[in-house]
């Protein structure tokens, strides 16, 4: 019995941290550019190589050369900074990936509902990567929040792969509805 | 980002600009704060008149729009030590009191006006987010080359010294 109680207790103070992860991911005052213009941009290429470009940059914020740079400085101010500033850009980077599957995932459900043959393998492929994409992302802010950035660089990978593949997937996997 | 994707004549524009102006730029913070500077506050769209009197209007706003995409991707992607150096040049040769330009950058954000529109949103976030720790840096050394001065200005004394305060 009191076993049951303690993994009880452990689940409640997971799910109390991950909702205050999830507070630290609200979009901030430099959303400049819209999801509409995002999408609506004619040059997919030039989209796909502008992203892979932005991850590159992204984890490379997160990989050892400031962190040992700051520690040479001897500061714990800067430090902590450099901490706080990182995980905080960390988690806001999951937020906006979030918002993007559910994005991908809402707009393949509105042609969906359109569609005239629609794939039941594909339907449950799409929805498979979808769930993997949300318990993936709600681990990595997890992870994030309590341990900092440092095993960011391979989940963000791995997330964002899952996320282009389904985006990917997302728009073909609907023939016969019409694409707005 | 690819220059293969810009039309010939905005192609031509921004490589006119690269090589006549930003060429001449020595750091990456310079030549985008100077890109930035082209840009109307309040309609986003870019002017040069040099490029303009050469290329048209469009493809002038287009080649500079790429320039300062391009540039604020190499400075977003530096490194914070030698984004601080650059900071630190780019002080330099304002010619202001370094306690004044940190003040400034710290308290009004002056950087936040050479943020493209057409950025990715965590990109912009990570450009201000290492402006913020490289100026911190740049306040740090400052700090100490003040105690270090006021220290060498103290008279000797025939007393055992007491060691300054720590810092944490």
């Amino acid at each position: 019995m009191i076993y049951l109680s303690l993994i009880a207790a452990v689940l409640l103070l997971l799910a109390l941290v991950a909702m205050i992860a999830r507070s630290f991911q609200t979009d901030s005052d430099l959303n400049f550019a819209g999801p509409s213009e995002e999408a609506s941009s004619p040059d997919d290429r030039n989209n796909a190589v502008n992203d892979a470009l932005n991850l590159e940059i992204f984890l490379k914020a997160f990989g050892d050369d400031d962190q040992r740079f700051v520690e040479t400085l001897g500061d714990s101010r800067v430090q902590k900074l450099l901490a706080y500033e990182r995980k905080r850009i960390a988690l806001r980077w999951i937020g906006r990936k979030t918002a993007e599957a559910r994005s991908i995932m809402q707009g393949h459900v509105r042609r969906a509902r359109d569609a005239k043959d629609l794939s039941v393998s594909a339907e449950i492929r799409l929805a498979l990567q979808y769930v993997e994409l949300l318990a993936l992302f709600e681990l990595l802010s997890l992870s994030v929040f309590i341990f900092g950035p440092a095993g960011l660089r391979k989940w963000a990978l791995r997330t964002n792969a899952i996320l282009s593949d389904m985006k990917r997937f997302g728009q073909s996997a609907v023939p016969g509805a019409v694409v707005p | 980002m690819e220059r293969n994707i810009l039309p010939a004549d905005e192609l031509n524009a921004y490589e006119d600009f690269s090589s006549r102006t930003l060429a001449k730029i020595p750091t990456a913070i310079e030549r985008l704060i100077c890109i930035a500077s082209t840009r109307d506050y309040n309609s986003g769209v870019y002017h040069h008149d040099g490029l303009a009197s050469r290329f048209s209007a469009s493809a002038t706003a287009k080649a500079l729009q790429f320039a300062h995409i391009e540039a604020f991707h190499a400075v977003s992607a530096m490194p914070l030590r030698e984004l601080s150096d650059e900071i630190r040049q780019y002080m330099k040769s304002s010619r202001e009191e370094p306690a004044a330009f940190l003040n400034a950058w710290q308290k009004l954000e002056p950087y936040r006006v050479a943020i493209p529109m057409e950025v990715d949103p965590t990109i912009a976030e990570l450009f201000v987010s290492n402006v913020k720790i490289a100026l911190a840096i740049l306040r740090l050394h400052l700090l100490r080359q003040t105690d270090r001065r006021s220290d060498a200005l103290q008279l000797p004394s025939l007393g055992p010294r007491s060691l300054p305060p720590l810092r944490s």
